[in-house]
């Protein structure tokens, strides 16, 4: 008998891997949401804030604790700057395909969704992914929720979890976004700096509030 | 001995809800592994059989002694069966998940009143925006 090594909630944690920066924050929020709304349970590299820990390895936690990853490589454009594409998305990307192929029995039934703005753009600098799942959520909040849900749809089983349709998300995470600035106004929290964990307590109490 | 399919709750009782939790506690899963056709609960792999009918049987004791549910996958992974072994009512009550990391800027409590004021507002103004 060999004992399991993932955590309880490793068939409810979704992996979310994309970028950290400001434009693409809306996406981000909508995506988190999405995961909250189907009741499963987002992870990021950003609330990991173990300072003592290298960063690789809370990648690799998470990376092994969640079942479902979402790996977003539409921000490998060159760095204006430096005149260099960011390689961190496609590297986690690697660690996860890796992670299901060379994991514990577990972690064979991983399922990965790759995003990106266009549908096929992936094949002029990553063709060896071909064959996953991928998808274009065309730089749109209501785009990104939508292939999030359509992707996790068959993997829950209805009998357990209410699945809501992308619309319908979609329309409840605008009436969250329309109480989010109250709600930090109360709380005296700067909306434009909110804070992943701030976020996803605030996504919490909504649904709460205002179940399906 | 008592039956495995005895009623949950006494007739005139009202039949408690289940959280997801709870389901998941009491739900066996038979699926393909590199081992061969696993049994696995909530907390371990169980048994290693060489066939799925094997390992099905196994899980079904098991299950029946939980008076649980079992889901038996196929091949590629999807549920094929689910088998249940319960009799007494028991609905679902789903929840969501709480986030594992405390909040830092404001209480809890702080947080639940903020959050329920803000929803009871925006409900004022619908139910007036409607009448």
């Amino acid at each position: 008998m060999s004992e399991i090594l993932v955590p309880y909630h490793y068939a409810k944690s979704v992996f979310i891997n994309c970028p950290f920066d400001k434009d693409y924050e809306p996406l981000f929020y909508a995506i988190v949401f999405t995961i909250r709304d189907l009741e499963l349970k987002p992870r990021s590299a950003r609330h990991v804030n173990d300072g003592g820990q290298p960063r690789i390895n809370k990648i690799l936690d998470l990376v092994e604790n969640c079942k479902f990853g979402i790996h977003d490589i539409s921000r490998t454009e060159l760095d204006p700057i430096h005149g260099l594409p960011r390689f961190n998305m496609p590297f986690e990307l690697g660690l996860d395909v890796g992670c299901r192929r060379y994991g514990t029995s577990d972690h064979r039934d991983k399922v990965l969704l790759i995003l990106d703005t266009e549908r096929d753009r992936y094949r002029t600098f990553i063709s060896d992914i071909a064959g996953q799942d991928i998808a274009a959520h065309n730089g749109r909040a209501e785009g990104a929720i939508s292939v999030v849900r359509d992707w996790l749809r068959p993997h829950l089983n209805p009998s357990l979890f209410k699945i809501p349709s992308g619309a319908t998300i979609y329309s409840r995470y605008q009436k969250f976004q329309l109480d989010l600035p109250s709600y930090c106004h109360r709380l005296r929290w700067d909306l434009d700096n909110l804070s992943f964990a701030d976020f996803m307590w605030a996504a919490y109490d909504w649904i709460k509030d205002n179940p399906l | 001995m008592k039956s495995s399919t005895a009623r949950k709750t006494k007739k005139n009782q009202t039949p408690t809800l289940m959280t997801l939790r709870e389901t998941e506690a009491i739900t066996v899963r038979v699926y393909l592994c590199r081992e061969g056709w696993c049994v696995r609960d909530v907390h371990a792999i169980r048994s290693f059989h060489r066939t799925q009918a094997e390992a099905a049987e196994k899980g079904r004791a098991i299950a029946r002694k939980l008076s649980g549910q079992l889901a038996i996958h196929d091949r590629k992974g999807h549920v094929r069966k689910w088998e249940v072994f319960w009799s007494g009512p028991r609905a679902l009550k789903s929840s969501p998940i709480r986030p594992e990391f405390r909040p830092v800027n404001a209480t809890r409590k702080e947080m639940r009143e903020a959050m329920k004021a803000v929803v009871r507002e925006r409900r004022a103004l619908e139910a007036q925006q409607k009448q």
